[in-house]
């Protein structure tokens, strides 16, 4: 009886951590590449309430595996940015265009601060934002409410790590990220005090 | 007895199958090239977006398959909006006499748009005034050749294929504080909602234009040969001057356009024209 309460256990708690294993790690995306057959993972976007950077949006981050490719990934959301005359294809285009060499700073726990930089030119995805009372037929939305045209954008930037930079980022805990393109700022704070964000997402691509 | 009811019964799953097969190819009728006079495949449109699912745009997607060449065809049903311009604005209020302009600077925007027409209009119409709504009906739906569709797939790569003509197509406008008249389903959807929340249709004070663009990608074997195997998660169409995205960003902050049966259409469609 004993031993069957033992076995019990054992299995419960090798089924529990494994369950608790496979919970940790969340994908966007855990599949083979169309182009290259490589295995490619992306962690869901993960986010912190506290995550936002006054008047220039929230950003999340993610971890990055394509073959044996690391990355950090960081999408930038922007927020909504209203123009009063029609936006061209160029306004939608240079919403939110960050260039190669760009940096990201973060702040880690031991107040050091490490920096990786921007590996191509990005052009965010800028869309026009259809008013949640728009309906629809099958001719297109009826009437466009309010004066002006919204653009919703977004930016996703993936951070290229070599071996070095891997384990300096799963070393230890960070507090804030500062994304520095165009000469501006974006601030974006997980909080006052350094968490494992950052850690947790590249151990899942380790 | 025994025998002839399990023949009968591999005979109904055979069929059964053969029918569950066929029925998961569904095709326009044979088609013929105007150009070539070549008779061609074209798989049933499906659809891909549709409003009340929250995505910004209608579309559909088919696949062609004329000779040896593949096609991607794209139709989507859009929007735009344009203002009318300043330019005639201007113009019609120096048509105006005395009288008229001083009713017309204590009208209200709606009221002050209808005069601003009519002067246009006059007794012969105004040549911009005309050229503007010529370029609303035939060059405001408008994809130049080598405008782009960017696909995103389940791998989180894109993958970009290039129109190889330009597509025009006939537009219908609204004009500004009109009420766009709707049909079928959407018009009795929007009744419903608005009488929900006690609200007014709101109208636009801008031109709407809507219509449908359908669009020929072709495919060359790279693309064939991913696209046969990805799910696609979003579609984004280069236009003249704007994009047209078939998705949506939930709120883990990833594009998305359909539940997980629908991001595989475009490759069963491509899987029947094979």
């Amino acid at each position: 009886m004993k031993k069957l309460i033992a076995i019990s256990i054992a299995i419960f708690l090798g089924f529990g951590s494994t369950v608790s294993n496979a919970a940790k790690c969340k994908w966007l995306a855990d599949t083979v590449s169309y182009s290259t057959g490589e295995p490619v993972r992306w962690t869901r976007w993960v986010r912190n309430r506290a995550f936002y950077s006054l008047g220039k949006g929230y950003a999340a981050i993610a971890g990055i595996s394509e073959g044996e490719q690391k990355y950090l990934g960081l999408q930038v959301i922007a927020p909504y940015r209203i123009m009063t005359t029609r936006p061209t294809k160029e306004d939608l285009d240079a919403t939110f265009a960050i260039p190669a060499g760009s940096t990201l700073s973060i702040l880690m726990a031991d107040d050091s601060i490490f920096e990786l930089v921007v590996p191509e030119d990005i052009i965010g995805d800028a869309s026009l934002k259809v008013e949640e009372d728009d309906m629809f037929d099958d001719s297109g939305p009826k009437a466009k409410s309010g004066g002006g045209y919204t653009i919703e954008s977004y930016a996703i930037i993936k951070f290229p790590l070599d071996a070095a930079a891997f384990t300096s980022l799963t070393a230890q805990k960070a507090s804030d990220l500062r994304l520095t393109a165009n000469g501006v700022d974006y601030d974006f704070s997980f909080g006052k005090k350094p968490v494992d964000k950052i850690q947790k997402v590249l151990a899942c691509v380790a | 007895m025994k025998k002839l009811f399990i023949t009968l019964l591999t005979a109904t799953v055979f069929f059964g199958m053969q029918f569950a097969n066929a029925a998961s190819c569904k095709y326009q009728e044979q088609s013929v090239d105007p150009v070539t006079n070549e008779k061609y495949r074209q798989t049933a449109w499906d659809k891909v977006a549709s409003g009340y699912s929250g995505t910004k745009n209608v579309g559909s997607i088919s696949a062609i398959a004329k000779g040896d060449e593949r096609y991607l065809a794209v139709k989507i049903g859009v929007a735009d909006f344009y203002p009318f311009p300043d330019e005639l604005r201007q113009e019609a209020v120096s048509l105006m006499d005395e009288k008229t302009l001083e009713k017309y600077e204590k009208m209200g925007t709606a009221k002050r748009f209808r005069t601003e027409v009519e002067h246009l209009e006059g007794p012969i119409e105004n040549q911009d005034y005309r050229d503007f709504l010529d370029f609303l009906l035939g060059e405001s739906l408008l994809i130049p050749k080598g405008s782009t569709l960017e696909l995103r797939l389940d791998d989180q790569s894109t993958l970009v294929l290039t129109t190889e003509e330009r597509i025009r197509e006939r537009a219908n406008y609204t004009e500004p504080f009109e009420e766009k008249k709707m049909r079928g389903f959407g018009a009795l959807m929007a009744s419903v909602a608005a009488s929900a929340v006690g609200a007014e249709i709101t109208v636009s004070a801008e031109y709407m234009v809507d219509g449908y663009m359908s669009i020929l990608y072709p495919l060359n074997a790279k693309a064939l040969d991913q696209l046969s195997r990805a799910a696609v998660t979003s579609l984004r169409v280069e236009a003249r001057d704007r994009y047209y995205t078939l998705g949506k960003r939930n709120s883990r902050y990833e594009t998305v356009i359909w539940s997980k049966k629908s991001n595989l259409k475009i490759r069963n469609a491509l899987k029947c024209v094979e």
